[in-house]
């Protein structure tokens, strides 16, 4: 590696801490901004009475400036301390743990769907003649088009209800059954992001067929195959990466919110 | 579903600030992250690529 | 007896909708020689190539015979035409940089056909592109191997590609246009190598060009291609005094140097654009290692005069400074020292406000190299040029306008039908007569042409010389032309000022300079050109010169 390169590495490093420190208080800010008292939610349902409430504001260093707080969260969760539940009492930390394992399986089992048919039916639109491309053209353009929810609905009523192939809910014991149990919901999750990879997939691959390096390793007798791998699709991966990448993140910005 | 999704909209919902705060900060994180692996990848494929943005 | 390595014969190409784009192609290339094809754009003579190299677009068709090392290509299944095409023929293209693939190296690019169809080991194949690299005169081998296409100039990519195309051993080399893209001293670099490739291998070539002087001066016969048909072929010694259709002596007469356009006087002594000292530097991260910045002296103590209507070139290669200063001139760039004086008023520093600008532009007003992109394609013609006038005549009526516009035509002599016309629809030619129309709308008294006439063909070139001098003669507007070109400079302009590394190194009237050059740069421009009898020379790069002295 380059001195360069380490630079550009450390560079990139620098960047990425400064966008964490830029979220982190753009997202304590608004949440502590929000309108509302957390105190009715800290009582816990009884009507507080005014004694109360200023134990739970001293408690929770609420009276302190907005800014002293952020300083304590933040050094606090630097340090492993999550905070705690204003509503179950419990770390946060406790509340994560035993549910985060469930939601990266799905978003992984959905960003293993995304790259198989999304890349693959791109590569099988740009590559397999005019049908094929018409077939995935209209493929793709149902799925661009159905909104998530309605994916789940159908699935859940054909697969779940009337084939019976798939369970509907719960999450099942241990890896395969959490995998059978996700399938329905990862698909689901996935339809939308097939079709739009699929889409920028065979754009990205058509485009690189036309160039002209392509004519040269033609001209030059290299077989069709070896084009395709070391020309065409080599010079489409870094499009294909960047979209995929910003693919997965909305995918996990989506998982985490629906 | 069990999973993250559900315990953030219902801490959005009953003002369960330290967990909204956490998970967002989560996801967030995630993100950032994985975008930037995706471009040291791509500079790796193509280190042309950093170099006109640069000089650009 | 000698062996015929390509064999034409009666080649045509259709479009997949019925067009046919190439009717009669007939020639033939014997082992060791060298054929030249030449037509301008939309003759057909890259369509015919592509024929020959299995590069047509999808759907295309082709009718007659091409006959490649004895064997009918039609006849082949697609393995064998592959293997037939990769051992007994190599192809260079136009634009290196676009036809290597940019993010590979060099070296894969060197050894991909080696290891790939000959089989070799991977160290066997490597050794072997150092070899052929060292034979097409390039000097460090072992670096270009792990460079990447972007870190190459463009004469040395298209070294790197004449090299590979060497790998498999063939008896022919297609150039397509191979040197369109080049300065002319690297245009003569690389003709020097195909030379040298030529004696020592006994390299057949087909030689695709748009400049009949060029093929004229580097191939045994040349055949001329016109309309999608082979029209004659001549033995390239004798094609002056042999060519018998009217289209090979178009082509003859516009792409011979013309020593006969020379002296012309400006009709009035007074100076309209006076530039001294002119200076233009720009940061650039420092070659080699560490990170310091250094500073790049585009344009260097840069000083001539332009007489009221006067024809002054600026003649120069890629990097010379020559745009830069055009672009100074015209506000485009902010000079870092010295000054620009037009009508004996100060321009060095950007007009302030709005109105300023348009006085400006009342007075100067520049034509770029492509007018494809300095036009709007949804405006037709008349809408544009109306446009135009508008923004120069602050109270005109419509009719006064259209009045205008009519003139303007006429003055670039373009047919009142075109008026309705987009962009898409007209020629190169046509378009560049828009673009100059545009200009002459505002009246000026300067016309700076950056390029104008690069990217036409050599007939065309031509008719826009000719055109832009009797505008001259008419309006009495000064002409600035910035140009790579010393033969389109001596069609137009009375003086030349020959710019190298951005500084100017000569300058005077142009029958001076260009027939007593004192200047070695000068001298080499003027030998790089090609003519009959011409031996192409090898010579070293031209320097890069920064503050910090020469590199």
């Amino acid at each position: 590696m380059s001195a360069n390169a380490i630079r550009q590495l450390a560079a990139k490093l620098g960047g990425l801490l400064l966008t964490l420190l830029l979220a982190s208080i753009a997202i304590f800010f608004a949440v502590a901004l929000t309108p509302g008292d957390p105190v009715t939610a800290l009582a816990g349902g009884v009507r507080p009475t005014p004694e109360l409430i200023e134990a739970i504001r001293a408690e929770h260093h609420l009276d302190d400036p907005v800014w002293m707080q952020y300083l304590r969260w933040v050094g606090g969760v630097l340090q492993g301390d999550l905070g705690t539940s204003f509503v179950y009492k419990t770390p946060v930390a406790e509340l994560i743990a035993p549910r985060i394992g469930i939601s990266l399986l799905l978003v992984a089992y959905a960003v293993v769907l995304i790259t198989v048919f999304g890349i693959g039916s791109g590569i099988l639109a740009a590559v397999r003649g005019p049908r094929a491309d018409r077939a995935v053209l209209v493929g793709t353009s149902i799925g661009v088009a159905m909104p998530t929810f309605v994916v789940a609905i159908l699935l859940i009523w054909v697969f779940g209800r009337v084939l019976g192939w798939f369970p509907v809910y719960g999450t099942g014991e241990g890896l395969l059954d959490n995998l059978y149990h996700l399938t329905l919901p990862a698909i689901s999750l996935a339809v939308l992001y097939i079709a739009y990879m699929s889409r920028i997939t065979r754009g990205a691959i058509v485009a690189q067929q036309h160039a002209e390096h392509v004519d040269t390793a033609r001209v030059r007798g290299l077989s069709p195959s070896r084009i395709f791998r070391r020309h065409v699709l080599l010079n489409a991966s870094p499009q294909i990466l960047a979209v995929s990448g910003a693919t997965i993140a909305g995918l996990i910005a989506v998982s985490a919110v629906a | 579903m069990g999973g993250i999704g559900s315990l953030l909209t219902e801490a959005a919902a009953r003002k369960d600030l330290p967990v909204v705060q956490v998970l967002s900060l989560l996801l967030v994180t995630v993100f950032v992250v994985l975008n930037a692996v995706v471009d040291v990848v791509i500079a790796i494929i193509d280190p042309d690529s950093v170099k006109s943005r640069r000089s650009a | 007896m000698t062996t015929t390595v390509l064999e034409i014969d009666g080649l045509s190409v259709a479009t997949p909708d019925g067009r046919t784009l190439v009717h009669d192609c007939t020639l033939a290339v014997s082992a060791g020689e060298s054929l030249g094809l030449v037509g301008e754009s939309g003759s057909g003579k890259t369509l015919s190539t592509r024929a020959v190299a299995g590069l047509l677009p999808a759907g295309f068709t082709t009718g007659g015979t091409i006959r490649l090392a004895g064997h009918d290509l039609a006849s082949l299944p697609g393995a064998e035409l592959r293997e037939l095409r990769a051992t007994r023929m190599g192809m260079a293209f136009q634009t290196p940089r676009a036809h290597l693939n940019p993010l590979r190296t060099i070296g894969d690019f060197m050894t991909e056909a080696l290891v790939a169809l000959a089989g070799e080991a991977p160290e066997a194949a490597y050794r072997r592109a150092v070899d052929l690299l060292a034979e097409v005169g390039i000097r460090d081998p072992d670096r270009r191997m792990r460079q990447r296409p972007g870190e190459l100039s463009g004469g040395l990519l298209q070294r790197v590609m004449i090299a590979a195309t060497l790998a498999m051993d063939p008896p022919l080399l297609l150039a397509d246009e191979i040197t369109t893209a080049l300065d002319v001293t690297t245009q003569e670099e690389v003709m020097a190598v195909i030379a040298d490739l030529r004696r020592h291998r006994d390299l057949a070539l087909l030689f695709i060009t748009h400049d009949l002087a060029l093929a004229g001066a580097v191939c045994d016969r040349v055949a001329v291609m016109q309309a999608g048909r082979t029209v004659e072929t001549l033995a390239a010694a004798t094609m002056r005094e042999d060519a018998r259709e009217p289209y090979t002596r178009r082509l003859l007469s516009a792409s011979l140097p013309d020593e006969a356009a020379g002296i012309r006087q400006a009709r009035r002594s007074d100076t309209v654009l006076e530039v001294a000292g002119l200076r233009k530097a720009y940061q650039v991260r420092a070659a080699g290692r560490g990170r310091g910045r250094e500073e790049l002296l585009a344009v260097d103590n840069v000083s001539f005069a332009l007489a009221a209507g006067g024809a002054l070139g600026i003649v120069g290669e890629s990097g010379s400074g020559k745009s830069t200063t055009a672009r100074m001139i015209c506000g485009l760039e902010t000079a870092d020292g010295g000054t620009v004086t037009v009508k004996h008023e100060d321009w060095t520093a950007p007009a302030r406000s709005a109105p300023a600008r348009r006085a400006r532009a009342r007075v100067v007003q520049m034509v770029f190299q492509d007018p494809y992109q300095s036009l709007d394609p949804r405006q037709t013609v008349r809408s544009c040029l109306a446009e135009a006038v508008a923004v120069h005549r602050r109270i005109a009526s419509r009719a006064e306008i259209a009045a205008r516009v009519d003139a303007l035509l006429d003055a670039v002599r373009l047919a009142p039908a075109l008026a309705g016309s987009r962009p898409r629809a007209l020629s190169g030619g046509q378009r560049q007569r828009v673009a100059i129309a545009r200009a002459l709308a505002a009246d000026p008294e300067i016309l700076v042409l950056d390029e104008a006439v690069s990217a036409l063909d050599v007939t065309t070139q031509v008719e826009i010389l000719t055109l832009l001098d009797s505008i001259r003669r008419e309006t009495g507007v000064a002409l600035l032309m910035i140009s790579h070109d010393l033969t389109t400079v001596r069609r137009l302009c009375d003086h030349v000022a020959v710019m190298q590394a951005g500084r100017i190194v000569e300058q005077g009237p142009i029958a001076d300079v260009l027939d007593a050059p004192r200047s070695d740069y000068t001298r080499t421009l003027l030998d790089s050109i090609p003519r009959p009898g011409w031996t192409p020379q090898r010579r070293l790069p031209a320097r890069i010169v920064t503050s910090g002295g020469t590199r």
